[in-house]
């Protein structure tokens, strides 16, 4: 049983940190919001000359052969200094899968490039209406002797920004794992609009023709491939989570400190007081079950059930953290020239993504009802 | 960062598990259904004595006293096997007051007491409130003069449970009487057979009893004091830190879950559909699971946390309250699943699971006020925690 961090890990923490506290000036990030730039591309580079976007590569390819802990560190400081940058859909969702799975040509083709910063890749898992990511409505023909799917892929994060988008088809026996180029002919981006800005696209495919070389699988293994990448991808989400909540809690705290009303600082009030802790002991929680999906995952166990009970309490704390934080603020919470608001609209976009806490207690459910 | 339990924890816990499972013996289980659910009774005092001679009760305590030295991780595992058999283990005499005598007591205390406790022929009950100080506990009024070389204590203390059969009280009482706070309190271990000491029940809502006891010109040795005299606030607040651990421990809600869970597979409805396959049912049990995977934890890392020896004043008071606040929560979801067959007590036909639900229902009020109450965890939490100042009170 070991719950710390070892030096190295407490390196990238601190590393981490402090790129992402530099690039989150409150101006600065105003600026590139209204500068139409679809996320923070300085950001970006700094880590991948820092070298945090090869953290989990294999040295061979160039990277620091750390683990997924190692990951969700990083993802936690990024949202404790939360702004828009496709960690998650590039380096978990995507890069770990294709150093975990794809085939060595290509592994070459892609992480050297994702480590050094040149290569954003996302995924297309959702469909409407369905929230079982493991199947697919993506058709698979074959038109004059080339493969060709076609289909309608909803919420893609980062799609017109990315190089490639990874998408699950079904031809007629097996599921496949391909990655499309995002210059192909017959895909077609309609751009979204979400509340943390963060560019989302509804994505359509007419014919787009596959690359067999960007095969990622095709197999009956499949189905273990997404469920892989779907484990890891919420579990990244919940760190995040941790980091937006903790960032809520802590300017809550401070700004109670410094704000007085009848004669005293309005921390100083028992029922603000326990507001705030009941948001603490939110987050004790939170972490811990993070935690052991992390840990579960990181050693290769099983952790399908711990994975939805992790999601579980990000959405719910995600929810209640931020509105304590808007609540014992009051006014200046929903002042723009205040940090604080961008944290709030993270923490309900994260509550939603990849099921809301609804939707892992029915999965949770399920998997009680089937286990023995 | 591992969080699981190593094979060798992995095979205590297994040792435990059958340990456990064949000292439940039908006797026992029948002398703690039929009324004393605390203990008490001889099959009770019989069991405690086999663990004792077994050694387990000095798991993790000191070589020099006979203990095993285990670290806080396997004593967690410990806790957790005799919480999940059901046995009404002393935690108080054993993991509390015990290494609190230990350390604080005097060569003479020590020796008349520990034995005692190690093989488990000693259990106390602990004398804190009074029918005026509850969570102000340092307003209590009950009081100590020395005369003789003894201290003769006068007052009367309120739900001193486990005192009906317990062989001493750990009692807290003011010393000085100059002072009305925590400044001049004391404790002194007293006698149950001591002359003037007077005991009458009080029967509760959970079928628990617990008692009054009043102290008439009781006389105990000089020596039955613990620590300094005047210090005893040290004491007091160090042993209700330890108790608070023992509150909230997850393995009673694990096995109910799975308990609950296995019922729920064999209900049938006339038309041969499971209760377990409605979806509403599977949410309320995923909803209790969800809840004892951060409670069990909350207390893994409080045991790490004591094994590291970087445990935090706040680190308790969270436990405290999530726990308690989630057992209550967790008795309602599962009480819904079980439906109305869950008010079916544990004496009647037809009842679930012998009754627990509707037992632990009733038990479960005293969770969020008693041992701190949850208030005041709170305070402790945003003051220790957040940093954030105490109000005046």
């Amino acid at each position: 049983m070991d719950f710390s961090y070892s030096e190295e890990q407490n390196k990238i923490k601190e590393l981490s940190s402090k790129i992402f506290q530099n690039n989150n000036e409150h101006e600065l990030l105003r600026k590139i919001e209204e500068s139409g730039s679809p996320f923070h591309k300085k950001l970006w580079k700094e880590l991948a000359s820092s070298g945090l976007l090869g953290t989990a590569f294999n040295k061979d390819l160039g990277g620091t052969d750390l683990g997924f802990v190692e990951i969700n560190i990083i993802l936690e400081q990024l949202g404790y200094h939360i702004s828009n940058i496709p960690f998650i859909q590039t380096i978990v969702s995507t890069g770990m899968a294709i150093n975990e799975f794809g085939s060595q040509k290509l592994r070459n083709f892609f992480i050297p490039k994702i480590i050094s910063g040149e290569l954003i890749l996302t995924t297309a898992l959702n469909e409407t209406g369905r929230l079982d990511l493991n199947k697919s409505d993506i058709e698979l023909k074959k038109i004059n002797g080339v493969n060709r799917i076609s289909g309608k892929k909803y919420l893609v994060s980062y799609a017109e920004e990315s190089d490639f988008i990874l998408i699950p088809y079904k031809d007629e026996e097996n599921h496949s794992l391909c990655f499309i180029d995002t210059e192909s002919k017959g895909l077609i981006f309609s751009k979204l609009e979400t509340t943390t800005r963060e560019p989302h696209s509804l994505l359509t495919l007419e014919e787009v023709e596959i690359d067999d070389n960007l095969i990622l699988c095709s197999s009956s293994k499949t189905i273990d491939v997404l469920n892989w990448i779907n484990l890891r991808t919420i579990t990244s989400i919940c760190s995040l989570t941790i980091g937006v909540a903790q960032a809520c809690l802590d300017m809550t705290v401070n700004y109670s400190k410094e704000r007085k009303a009848f004669n005293r600082t309005i921390a100083s009030f028992q029922a603000v007081g326990h507001r705030a802790a009941n948001s603490f002991i939110d987050l004790s929680c939170l972490r811990l079950v993070t935690e052991q999906a992390i840990s579960l995952l990181e050693h290769g166990k099983e952790a399908a059930r711990e994975v939805s009970i992790a999601k579980i309490w990000s959405g719910d704390v995600a929810h209640r953290t931020s509105y304590t934080a808007q609540h014992l603020h009051g006014g200046i919470g929903a002042d723009k020239d205040y940090a604080l608001y961008r944290y709030c609209l993270w923490a309900k976009q994260l509550e939603l993504t990849q099921g809301s806490s609804a939707y892992h207690l029915n999965n949770l459910g399920s998997m009680i009802r089937n286990s023995n | 960062m591992k969080i699981e339990f190593t094979k060798k924890q992995i095979q205590l816990r297994n040792e435990l598990r059958s340990y456990f499972k064949s000292l439940m013996n039908n006797k026992l289980k029948k002398e703690l259904k039929k009324g004393s659910a605390e203990g008490g009774g001889p099959e009770f005092r019989k069991a405690l004595e086999k663990i004792g001679r077994d050694g387990w009760i000095g798991l993790s305590w000191p070589k020099e006293y006979g203990g095993k030295e285990a670290t806080p991780l396997e004593q967690y595992i410990f806790t957790e096997e005799i919480m999940r058999s059901g046995f009404p283990y002393p935690f108080l005499t054993t993991d509390s007051i015990g290494p609190t005598i230990a350390e604080f007591g005097t060569k003479k205390l020590k020796e008349k007491l520990i034995p005692g406790i190690l093989s488990g022929k000693t259990i106390f009950a602990i004398g804190y409130s009074e029918s005026n100080a509850g969570t102000d506990l340092a307003s209590l009024t009950t009081k100590a003069t020395l005369q003789n070389q003894k201290w003769a204590i006068n007052g009367q203390k309120m739900w001193t449970s486990l005192a009906d059969f317990s062989d001493y009280i750990w009692l807290a009482v003011r010393t000085d009487k100059e002072t009305s706070n925590h400044e001049g309190l004391s404790i002194i271990v007293v006698p149950n057979d001591s002359k003037g000491l007077s005991i009458s029940p009080i029967s509760t809502l959970g079928d628990v009893r617990t008692n009054v006891t009043y102290y008439d010109n009781v006389r105990v040795p000089k020596e039955y004091l613990v620590g300094e005299v005047n210090k005893g606030w040290k004491l007091i607040t160090g042993q209700l830190n330890r108790e608070r651990l023992s509150l909230v421990n997850n393995a009673p809600i694990e096995k109910l879950l799975e308990d609950v869970t296995f019922w729920a597979k064999k209900q049938k409805n006339s038309q041969g559909k499971r209760l377990i396959d409605e979806k509403w049912v599977q949410t309320n049990l995923a909803r209790v699971k969800s809840g004892t995977e951060a409670l069990k934890l909350l207390c893994w890392k409080q045991a790490w946390l004591m094994t590291e020896k970087k445990m935090k004043m706040e680190d308790a008071s969270v436990a405290k309250v999530f726990g308690s606040e989630f057992f209550i929560e967790a008795y309602r979801l599962l009480m819904e699943v079980v439906g109305q067959k869950s008010i079916l007590t544990k004496n009647s036909i037809d009842n679930v699971l012998e009754g627990r639900l509707e037992m632990l229902y009733r038990v479960s009020s005293v969770l969020t006020f008693g041992g701190g109450t949850n208030e005041i965890q709170r305070d402790i939490i945003s003051m220790a925690g957040l940093g954030m100042p105490r109000e005046d009170r």
